[in-house]
């Protein structure tokens, strides 16, 4: 049997297999991505649905888990945190009462979102869907974005938890949960410059600016935070002033002061973190320059000269 | 060169592998008859007779007005001063060479009297459950009788036809779309995921989501059920039961008016609520022209909505699998007061809380 004939009939064959075998192949499940990105001091986190199936996607549940069984007594309903001004200014019973700010959500055309909790839990979840039956789904091979959801904090439930899918117009027993796949892995790249970074010792504060330059790959301003201000040698209360650490500030004083031979060096970090929580830390210094060690550079200086002359 | 010989090459068995499934379904769709045998045996009735039989069988026709054939049956009508009817070749094919259900058959007999012809016509039609008889055709000047074959077919989707040729109840075997059969002799079943229309004749989509809600069987439930705004609060759990007592006392003496919603759910009324609860976000999360258009699975939308609403389930919030109000540890309660002080009261006349004060404020428990 030479070998284009054989491949010939297999190919018949296995289009066959494929013809009859369709609704099996059909089993590829959607994949759910996630990124997280800062703006106004909020976290935004925005979701993407892939379906890779063949039938069309109605529904995309965020922060519900079915593990994939039919029991809805052991769902897990992930999200830890609100929405961005969920619920401000609003009175119970009101027609609006659990409606989601406008400001805080984003929808593809057609769609809208809900925010679903659990009687007696204070996890909640968001569920895009087809605002109206004439909407469009995601239809098989195609990819959504524009969903999107805005807190006043970061959480990583919203980039860790899960995804149900629904297929509208199949029953609920084709519904699946996947997990959410981060997107953005990597962190910041982060550098910190201090401004001056060496400093006459005077035994007075100096004032320090730090100059901070940081990219990420999906997060545009990813959150700066002050970790920590170090010495090199023991300090004193008021030594360092002006600053507030855990919080994005660049202006700071540092004391001018030295107690050991060696010099002071103070070390400040920085951490940044992006919407998705990958974070980064990079520090810099700022030396004190002692009195004697003035004194003895001068010193050198004028012996060299002599030395010259 | 290797193409063409190829071509008059035996095929291998396992070449035959990969046709044989091919050439068995192409057969499959070819059409074939099916018939069955009719329920009663089939009577040929001279018009004359009709009248029996339209009522039934209740009444016991006399025997001229049953004939195995439709010429006898047209002979009915023959007077037997007129002699042995003779048979002229009738203008459509002569039984039981009828091959169709259409056009009404002439029968002619003609009495031979010395020189003298009469003819006698019987229009043979089909009067079935197939959905004849198209109308008579009158012959002007002409005795007309009409004969009826009158059987009973079996019911089925699709329906039998009678077939006077083979005294059958025939039916194309070939199903419809989305309907196969195992065999020339059994019904048509639709595909998995179809069902039968209204009329019987296709198979259309299922509903995708099921009318599968539990019946309830449990009386204590049904109470519920019937009255979903019921307050049991005889069945709270005895420390909550005083602790809704100082609650309501509190929020009255601070100025509130303060009423009491739900309380002790049973916990199958509970699982109801949650299935209620979950048929309905079908419907929500199932935005397919199917579930549009089906009328099925309008039907069922139009259902599960009126219930959902009667029990005042919220979108927004699914009734808990495990609540407290199903042993008796929870209760609502509406107090019109500033939030800081409800929480306060609760806390200081009871030890109760909510635990989602703004998102189910209602809501009071034990911490």
């Amino acid at each position: 049997m030479n070998t284009l004939n054989m491949t010939r009939w297999f190919a018949v064959g296995l289009l066959y297999l494929l013809l009859s075998l369709g609704n099996v192949a059909a089993a590829a499940p959607p994949i759910v991505e996630v990124y997280g990105t800062h703006f106004g001091g909020k976290v935004q986190y925005h979701y993407r649905v892939k379906n890779n199936g063949l039938y069309p996607i109605s529904s995309v549940w965020i922060g519900h888990d079915t593990l994939n069984d039919a029991d809805y007594y052991n769902d897990v309903w992930e999200l830890k945190t609100d929405i961005s001004g969920m619920f401000v200014n609003k009175k119970y019973p009101s027609p609006d009462y659990f409606d989601i700010p406008a400001a805080s959500v984003t929808s593809p055309p057609g769609w809208e979102v809900r925010r679903i909790s659990l009687e007696e839990t204070e996890e909640i979840s968001i569920n895009w869907l087809m605002a109206d039956d004439y909407s469009q789904p995601v239809a098989p091979s195609q990819t959504m974005g524009g969903m999107s959801v805005t807190l006043d904090k970061m959480d990583m439930t919203y980039i860790t938890s899960h995804a149900t899918i629904n297929f509208g117009g199949r029953s609920k027993k084709d519904e699946i949960t996947v997990p959410l796949q981060r997107l953005d892995i990597t962190p910041p790249a982060l550098t910190v410059t201090l401004n001056p970074s060496i400093v006459r010792e005077n035994d007075k504060l100096a004032p320090i600016t730090a100059t901070i330059t940081v990219l990420d790959d999906y997060d545009p301003a990813p959150e700066i935070k002050l970790e920590s201000i170090i010495a090199s040698e023991p300090m004193e209360n008021g030594d360092v002033k002006e600053v507030q650490l855990g919080t994005d500030d660049r202006q700071f004083q540092l004391k001018a002061e030295s107690k050991t031979n060696a010099g002071r060096a103070y070390l400040v970090t920085y951490s940044a973190t992006d919407g998705s929580g990958n974070r980064t830390t990079a520090s810099a210094t700022v030396s004190v320059q002692r009195k004697d060690e003035k004194h003895e550079e001068r010193r050198d200086e004028k012996n060299k000269k002599r030395n010259k002359d | 060169m290797l193409a063409q010989g190829y071509r008059h090459r035996i095929p291998r068995w396992w070449q035959l592998l990969f046709v044989i499934p091919l050439l068995a379904a192409s057969l499959k769709a070819q059409a074939a008859v099916e018939s069955v045998a009719p329920l009663a045996t089939p009577v040929y009735v001279h018009s004359s007779c009709v009248g029996l039989y339209s009522y039934g069988y209740n009444v016991m026709p006399p025997a001229s007005c049953q004939r195995r054939s439709p010429i006898d049956a047209c002979a009915d009508g023959w007077s037997s001063s007129w002699g042995a009817p003779l048979m002229t070749p009738p203008p459509s094919p002569p039984w039981p060479q009828l091959s169709d259900f259409i056009p009404p058959v002439l029968i002619q007999l003609v009495k031979m009297t010395g020189t003298v012809r009469t003819a006698y016509q019987c229009h043979y039609n089909f009067y079935t459950n197939g959905g004849y008889p198209y109308g008579p055709v009158l012959h002007a000047n002409s005795p007309l009788a009409l004969i009826y074959p009158i059987a009973t077919c079996p019911t089925a989707t699709p329906a039998y036809n009678f077939n006077p040729n083979s005294g059958m109840c025939e039916r194309p075997s070939t199903c419809p779309d989305h309907a196969t059969s195992s065999s020339a002799a059994s019904p048509c079943i639709c595909d998995t995921g179809y069902e039968w229309d209204a009329s019987h004749a296709s198979c259309v989509p299922t509903c995708p989501i099921k009318d599968d809600l539990p019946p309830i069987t449990d009386p204590d439930v049904q109470t519920f059920e019937d009255n979903p705004n019921l307050s049991d609060t005889a069945r709270l759990d005895q420390t909550m039961k005083t602790a809704l007592q100082k609650l309501l006392d509190a929020a009255s003496a601070a100025g509130g008016t303060p009423t009491v919603g739900s309380a002790y759910r049973p916990p199958a009324y509970n699982q109801h609520l949650i299935k209620v609860w979950e048929k309905w976000m079908e419907f929500v999360n199932s935005r397919d022209p199917q579930v549009r258009t089906n009328p099925s699975c309008v039907n069922l939308k139009t259902k599960t909505q009126e219930h959902y609403r009667r029990h005042k389930l919220l979108d927004t919030q699914q009734p808990a699998p495990n609540s407290r109000h199903t042993r008796g540890l929870a209760v609502d309660v509406t107090i019109d007061l500033p939030p800081a002080t409800i929480d306060a009261l609760a806390r200081d006349c009871c030890g109760l809380r909510r635990p989602k004060p703004i998102d189910d404020p209602v809501h009071f428990q034990f911490p």
